[in-house]
C-alpha cells in the first residue's frame, strides 16, 4: 500500500472507529468484544483497502463487525481471544456503572436473537435503509422487513414493561 | 415512529469507556495480513501439501492398532486441532416451576439428519399430499407475496447444538448462560432467501419450517416444527407458555401445569391464556402429550398445537403447529392450525428412531 494510501486509512480509522464501536456494542452489549470485533474488521479493511470502493467501506466493516460478533456468539465466549497485544492502558467501567436505562435497553437487546439485533440496530440505530441493511447482512430486504420488525416489536414490549415512561408503547 | 427507540439506543452507547483501538497495531496487523495473503497465493499450497505430507507421515509411524496417539516430546495430545466437547444428553437437577429457554445453533447435516426430513416429508407427501413449502417473493409493488413450492423445497431436519438458558438470565440469548448443553435435530427452513433467519429458526419465536399444508393460498402459513432431543434430554412438562407473555407461545415444556393465566403478548398489550392438555399411551409404549395453547388476543384468539412424545428409547419428540400470518400483521380473525390433533400426534409417531450424530 502507497503511503498516501495508508495515511487515507487511518484518517478513516480516526474518523470511524468510535461509531463503529458503538454499533459493535450495540450489538454485543459489551465494549471489549465491541472493540476487538472493530478491530478485526479494520484489520481485514486493511487489507482491501486499494481493492475496495471507499464508499463501499462502512458496509464492509459493519458486515465484518456484525458476522464475527454472531460468529463469536455462536462458538461461545469461553473461546474468545484478546486481539490486542497490549492491556488497555486504564480500567474499563464494568456494566454496574451504567444508568438503570442504559441497563434496560442492553438487557432488552440481548432478549434479541444475534441477526435480529443487528438488525435493529443497522435499522433503527443507523438509520441505514433497507437494502443497504440487506448488503450488510447479506439477506433479502423482506428478511430485513421481518426480522426488524419483529426485533422492533419485541424490544419494545420490553421496554414498555422495564421503562414505560420512555417508550411510545405501539409497535411500528 | 421510531424516534423513543433511536434515543435509547443512542444513549445506552453514549458513554463509552475510554479507546483502546490503536491505529498503529491495526496496520501493522494488516500489513501481515497481506503478507501471509501474498505468501498463501505463492507458495502457500506447496508449502501446505508439504505440511500435511509431513504430519502424515509421523502420524503413521507414532500410531498402530491400539496405540494411543503421542506426539514426540511425551504430550498426551496429537493435534491442536481444538476436538468439539461431546455434548452431554441428561439434564441437570432444575429448580420446579422456574423457566427455561431452549436456545440452538450450529448446525450440522448429518445422514440421521437426512433420514429424518425423509421420513417427514414421505409421510406429508402420502398423507397430506396438498401441503407445499411457502416461499417469500417479490410482488413486484415493493412488497412481497407467498408463492406455494414443492413440500421439500424448504424443509430439513439438521442436528443443532441446544442450550438450555434460563428465562430471567440477563444474556438469556447468549450460550454461556447455558446451564445445559446437548444435541437435538431439528427442523429449520432451508429457503436460500431463509438463510439469515437459520441462526434464530431453532428455538424461541421462529422455530419451523413454512408450509401450507392445506395447500391453500397462504395468507396463514403453518410454522412446523419438529424437534428430536436425545435420551435423558427431556423433561416432560406440560406449559409451553413462558410466563413473561414476550417470548410464548414456543418456550419451555420445563414447566409444569395448563392452568390459564393472563399475561402480555409480545407486542406488549394484555393477553388471556387457555390451555387443553392431554396425556396418553402409544402404540409402542410411548408417553404422549397434547397441549393446545389458546393465546386470546384484541384480535382473537391464537391456538398452537402441541405434541410431545416420550419414547420408549427415552428419546424426547416435539411436533407443533403455529399458524402464523405471512405478512406479520396482526389477522383479523382467529388463527387456527391446520393439523388437529389426531393429525399432528400421527405425524409424530412417524417420525423414525435414529441414533444421534451418526
Amino acid at each position: 500500500m502507497r503511503a498516501e494510501e495508508e495515511a487515507e486509512f487511518r484518517r478513516y480509522v480516526a474518523a470511524r472507529s468510535d461509531r463503529l464501536r458503538r454499533f459493535g456494542y450495540l450489538c454485543c452489549g459489551d465494549w471489549q468484544r465491541a472493540e476487538d470485533a472493530v478491530q478485526t474488521s479494520l484489520i481485514k479493511l486493511y487489507a482491501a483497502w486499494t481493492r475496495i470502493s471507499h464508499n463501499a467501506c462502512d458496509a464492509y466493516v459493519r458486515r465484518i463487525v456484525a458476522n464475527t460478533l454472531i460468529s463469536e456468539h455462536r462458538r461461545g465466549w469461553f473461546r474468545r481471544e484478546r486481539v490486542s497485544e497490549r492491556p488497555p492502558e486504564r480500567q474499563i467501567p464494568d456494566q454496574s456503572e451504567a444508568t438503570a436505562d442504559t441497563l434496560a435497553v442492553m438487557s432488552a437487546l440481548a432478549r434479541l436473537p444475534p441477526r435480529q439485533r443487528a438488525v435493529v440496530v443497522l435499522r433503527y440505530w443507523e438509520d441505514l435503509p433497507i437494502e443497504q441493511v440487506a448488503e450488510i447482512m447479506r439477506c433479502s430486504t423482506g428478511t430485513v422487513k421481518s426480522q426488524g420488525t419483529r426485533g422492533l416489536r419485541t424490544l419494545r414490549a420490553l421496554l414498555s414493561a422495564a421503562m414505560p415512561e420512555r417508550t411510545m408503547g405501539a409497535s411500528s | 415512529m421510531t424516534d423513543d427507540i433511536r434515543d435509547l439506543l443512542d444513549r445506552a452507547a453514549a458513554k463509552s469507556p475510554p479507546r483502546t483501538l490503536d491505529a498503529d497495531l491495526v496496520v501493522t496487523r494488516g500489513r501481515g495480513r497481506v503478507r501471509r495473503r501474498r505468501l498463501a497465493l505463492t507458495g502457500g499450497t506447496a508449502l501446505g501439501v508439504a505440511a500435511f505430507t509431513a504430519a502424515t507421515i509421523a502420524l503413521t509411524a507414532l500410531v498402530g492398532p491400539g496405540a494411543a496417539v503421542t506426539t514426540p516430546d511425551g504430550a498426551a495430545s496429537a493435534s491442536e486441532t481444538p476436538v468439539e466437547p461431546t455434548p452431554s444428553s441428561d439434564l441437570p437437577p432444575l429448580p420446579p416451576g422456574s423457566d427455561y429457554y431452549w436456545f440452538g445453533d450450529d448446525r450440522v447435516d448429518d445422514d440421521a439428519g437426512a433420514e429424518l426430513t425423509q421420513a417427514l416429508v414421505s409421510y406429508l407427501r402420502e398423507h397430506h399430499p396438498e401441503a407445499r413449502s411457502v416461499d417469500m417473493v417479490a410482488d413486484g409493488t415493493g412488497g412481497m407475496r407467498p408463492e406455494l413450492r414443492p413440500v421439500d423445497a424448504n424443509l430439513q431436519i439438521s442436528r443443532h447444538t441446544a442450550y438450555l438458558v434460563p428465562l430471567d438470565s440477563p444474556n438469556n440469548m447468549d450460550s454461556f448462560a447455558s446451564v445445559h448443553d446437548q444435541p437435538v435435530y431439528q427442523i429449520w427452513d432451508s429457503s436460500p432467501k431463509q438463510t439469515a433467519d437459520a441462526v434464530f429458526a431453532m428455538f424461541g419465536m421462529y422455530s419451523g419450517a413454512r408450509l401450507a399444508i392445506d395447500g391453500a393460498d397462504a395468507e396463514v402459513e403453518d410454522w412446523l416444527d419438529v424437534t428430536l432431543f436425545p435420551s435423558g434430554g427431556f423433561l416432560p412438562g406440560t406449559d409451553n407458555v413462558s410466563r413473561d407473555g414476550i417470548t410464548q407461545p414456543a418456550n419451555g415444556y420445563l414447566t409444569e401445569g395448563c392452568d390459564a393465566y393472563e399475561g402480555r403478548n409480545y407486542t406488549g398489550g394484555r393477553a388471556a391464556y387457555t390451555f387443553d392438555c392431554d396425556e396418553s399411551a402409544g402404540p409402542g409404549g410411548e408417553r404422549i402429550l397434547t397441549v393446545a395453547a389458546h393465546q386470546r388476543n384484541d384480535w382473537g384468539v391464537t391456538t398452537v398445537h402441541t405434541v410431545v412424545v416420550i419414547r420408549a428409547d427415552g428419546t424426547g419428540l416435539v411436533v407443533r403447529d403455529w399458524p402464523t400470518p405471512v405478512h406479520d400483521t396482526e389477522p383479523d380473525g382467529p388463527l387456527d392450525p391446520s393439523l388437529d390433533m389426531g393429525e399432528l400426534t400421527a405425524l409424530a409417531l412417524a417420525i423414525p428412531i435414529v441414533p444421534f450424530g451418526r
